[in-house]
Formats: C-alpha cells, structure tokens, sequence
C-alpha cells in the first residue's frame, strides 16, 4: 500500500497502490485506439489494412495487460470471475467497468477473426461491428472516473471535467500509439490527405485538452474543498512537475511538433511520443493528486 | 423489523478503551487494525485544555457507500439494517475501504478479507448487546431500535441534541453522538483505522 503522510486522511494508508495506478493509466489505451482505428476506417475506407489489425491487437494486448493489474491487486483473485458473474450490483461502477472489460475483449477478438485476411464480411456486420466497439471504447474510457468518483482517494474525480479529460487523454492515447503505427507500418510514404487528417485531428484533440485542463484548472483553484489539491499543484518542485509534464510535454511539445519540424516521420513519432507521456501523467495526476 | 443504531454520549466517555478491547477480544481482530477505537483530540491551551475521547466505529450508514461500492455484493444489509460482509463472496477488490469516508474497513491480513463493526449481530440475534456496549464502564454507550420510543436509544436520542461523525459525507449514519462540546468536527479528517507506525513492535 502507498503509505500517507499528514494522516489527513480516513485510512493511514491509501488502499490502492501502484497496480490500480498502473491500471487507471493503462486502461484508456484500448479504448483511445479503438476509437481512433473506427474513425480512420470510416474516414479512409481503403486505408491500410495492416494498421487496423496491429491496433486491434494492441488493443486487446492493453486491454488483457491492464484487466491483469487489476486481477493482480485483487487480495484473492481466484475470486476475479465474482465481478463477472454477479449481477446484483450493477450500482458498482467497477462491476460494469469489469464486465464492459469482457465485452470489448471479445468484440475486438471477433473484429480479429471476421476482418481476418480473406474474409469478406458482411456491410450491416461490419458497421455494427464498428459501432459497438465505438460504444464500449467510450464507455470504457470514461468509466474509471466513476469509480474513482465514489472514493476519497482521488478528490480531482469529481470534478466537472475529470470525465471529460479521461475520455481525452483515451482518445490522445489512441491517436499517439495510431501514428507510430503510420509511421512504422504503412510500407510507403504516407499520402498527403492522410497526413493532413492525422495531423489535424491530433491538434484538433491537442486544443480541446488544452481547454479541459484550463477549466479543470480554474474549477479547482476556485472550490475550497480542493485546497490540499491546489497546494500540490502549485506548491514547490513537483508542481512543475505535474504542470511541466502535463501541459508542457503533453500539449506544447506535440502542437509544436505538428506544426513546425519539417520532417514527417520526426513531427509524427516525437509527438505521439510526447502525447502518451503527457496523457498518461494526467490520468495518473487524477488518481493520485489530493492524497 | 427493527432499525438498530447506536448513541455514544461523550459527556462519560472517559477513553479506557474497554469497547476496543471488548471488540478485539469478541473477533480476534489482529494488531494494527480496528472495528472500533477511541480517538484523541484536545483543544484549547495550559492551563484551560481539554481532551476529548470519541469512540469511532463503522456507522451502519442509511446511504452506505461501501454496499453500493462493493462490485461482488458481498457487503448487504441485514434485515434490521446491520451491514454486514459475506466473507465467501469477498475478493478484496477494496473500493469499499476506498468508499467509506470513516476508514471503517480494513484487511484483515490473516483472513485476507474486507472486515468491519457488525453490530455485533451474532450477539443481537440472540438478545443479547454488542461487545462494545456490556464491556463499556460508563454506560456512555447506548444500542437498540431507533424506531422503537420506548427504547433508550430513542428515549435519550429525544432528550439531547443529537450529532453524526462527518455530516458532511452525506451517509446518514445510524451512529450517534452526544457531543455537547462540539468534538466531532476536531476528527473530521480522521477515521477508524489510526497509524500504529509510532506503535512499540510486537
């Protein structure tokens, strides 16, 4: 357990440790990338095919990685299956988060065997394939707030944006990690109109982040209750930490990247690069910051 | 079916500590960890301080956070309106422990489960009154039906100005304190479980 200091708290020590941190942080990656592979499907129809299936693998690679975490935190995790099975309370955003965890991972299996080489799969299938695996990724994103809402470990949670920043930082993940898969596996240079649409919906994402976490900002400087929050955020050394991480790698690099270096390949990877560290930061700073 | 709660009257309470040992001794409760406890608070200065000693336990809330936290549904609600943990449907997933506002649960390393106050309602069901209550001195510990007006819970619930531990969490807890010197807001930030870090070893 992660030991407290100040004993400002109900419990000596915060109940959840480094494995629910890693588990918060990792979970928005399948979602964000999903979500990204069914908007670049949808905008490129004849896009490239090998990508698709490197970020649905990814996906449920991530998915599996953080379900693990979460199962290796559990005190008796022989009893796992409990949160999967009961359905008496659906209440419990970490039983609808654990059984939406099982339904993405067995939509994004079914996406791999029917979108398979070879196959040719029906359109109203495919769309609602798609659509599904929308539908799920977002809830999915958005989800750990809940939980972590109804806890006195994480006071930024219930804030008006926190919902808004997880399904950004999801989204910023998911683009991040789409990019370096460009770069890497498209096998040619990449077209100009798949650049300029990549790059753009990246800024576009960039912006409203940027406007989350100013309103973010200005919501807890602005509630009282939040003071302990405020002071950690600005108060010494690892304030610049927090804001130098977030704002500065996570939002200024990238933007920066995008729209000044000249060479493709630096912009994309060096951004995407920056992005994922930015985002993850940000989801970590909400389940940490205030306790 | 009844509605049981408890009245802790702070004018008697002189912090022995028998409740806690009473409670410790009734569950094998291991080292370190509490389903009930006396916490410590002064205010004012030499030569006018005070010391305030205010029992602590799981406060069988209305609104219970860790019964809606609980992803397996194994902490519910008694009849009478106890909640209670099934040991068997338990994984220590802990949201409850993140839940609850007053640190009331904790693991038990042995048993590796969420545990917490019951009630005592191994000891209820039969008539009898929880641990903590027989093992108090002062009788500044009251326990019965909170909708019966005969009982001496209602009855002295009736004659005092009544408070709750942390009103503002919004749990509309079934604990309730005599706290004519106004102690309870000195331990808002405070819960059941206290660090033992300062503690001797063994």
């Amino acid at each position: 357990m992660v030991e407290v200091v100040g004993g400002n708290l109900p419990l000596p020590a915060a109940p959840w440790g480094p494995l629910l941190a890693g588990y918060f942080v990792l979970v928005g990656l399948p979602s964000g990338l999903t979500m990204m592979t069914c908007w670049y499907r949808t905008r490129w129809p004849s896009g490239t095919v090998t990508v698709e299936r490197h970020s649905t693998w990814i996906s449920l690679f991530c998915l599996l990685l953080a379900s693990g975490l979460l199962v290796a935190d559990l005190g008796r995790p022989t009893r796992f299956f409990l949160m999967l099975t009961r359905f008496d309370n659906l209440g419990s955003p970490i039983a609808v988060g654990a059984k939406l965890i099982a339904v993405k991972a067995f939509l994004l299996i079914a996406a791999l065997y029917l979108r398979r080489r070879g196959a040719h799969l029906g359109g109203r299938i495919d769309t609602a394939l798609t659509w599904t695996l929308g539908i799920t990724s977002v809830a999915l994103a958005i989800y750990p707030v809940a939980v972590l809402s109804r806890t006195w470990l994480a006071p930024l949670a219930s804030t008006s944006g926190a919902a808004l920043i997880y399904l950004l930082t999801a989204l910023l993940m998911g683009v991040a990690v789409h990019l370096m898969l460009q770069v890497y596996l498209a096998g040619q240079p990449m077209a100009e109109s798949t650049y300029r649409g990549l790059r753009d919906i990246t800024l576009v994402l960039l912006m409203v982040h940027g406007v989350a976490l100013v309103f973010e900002a200005l919501t807890v400087y602005g509630e009282p209750t939040l003071d302990t929050v405020a002071a950690e955020l600005t108060g010494g050394p690892v304030a610049y930490g927090w804001l130098g991480l977030i704002a500065g790698v996570g939002l200024l690099l990238p933007v920066l990247g995008l729209t000044i270096v000249r060479f493709r390949r630096v912009a994309l990877l060096g951004s995407a690069g920056s992005i994922l560290i930015g985002t993850c930061v940000a989801r970590y700073a909400i389940f940490a910051i205030g306790h | 079916m009844a509605r049981l709660g408890m009245l802790i009257d702070l004018n008697t309470c002189i912090g022995c500590h028998a409740c806690s040992v009473a409670c410790k001794a009734e569950f094998d409760v291991p080292l370190g960890v509490f389903r009930d406890t006396v916490l410590y608070t002064e205010t004012g200065e030499y030569p006018n301080a005070t010391r305030h000693f205010i029992p602590v336990l799981c406060n069988h809330c209305e609104d219970a956070p860790c019964l809606d936290a609980c992803p397996t549904d194994a902490i519910t609600r008694l009849p009478d309106g106890e909640v209670v943990i099934d040991e068997g449907d338990c994984n220590l997933n802990r949201f409850c422990m993140a839940a609850c506002p007053y640190g009331a649960i904790y693991e038990d390393p042995d048993k590796q489960l969420a545990q917490k106050c019951t009630f005592c309602e191994h000891r209820t069901a039969d008539g009898r009154q929880p641990a903590c209550v027989d093992a108090c001195p002062t009788g500044c510990r009251v326990f019965g039906d909170l909708d019966d007006p005969d009982s001496e819970i209602a009855q002295r619930a009736a004659a005092n100005e009544i408070s709750v531990w942390k009103p503002e969490a919004g749990t509309d807890p079934r604990v309730f304190y005599v706290d004519p010197h106004d102690a309870l807001p000195l331990v808002a930030t405070n819960g059941v479980q206290v660090d033992t870090e300062a503690d001797l070893p063994g």
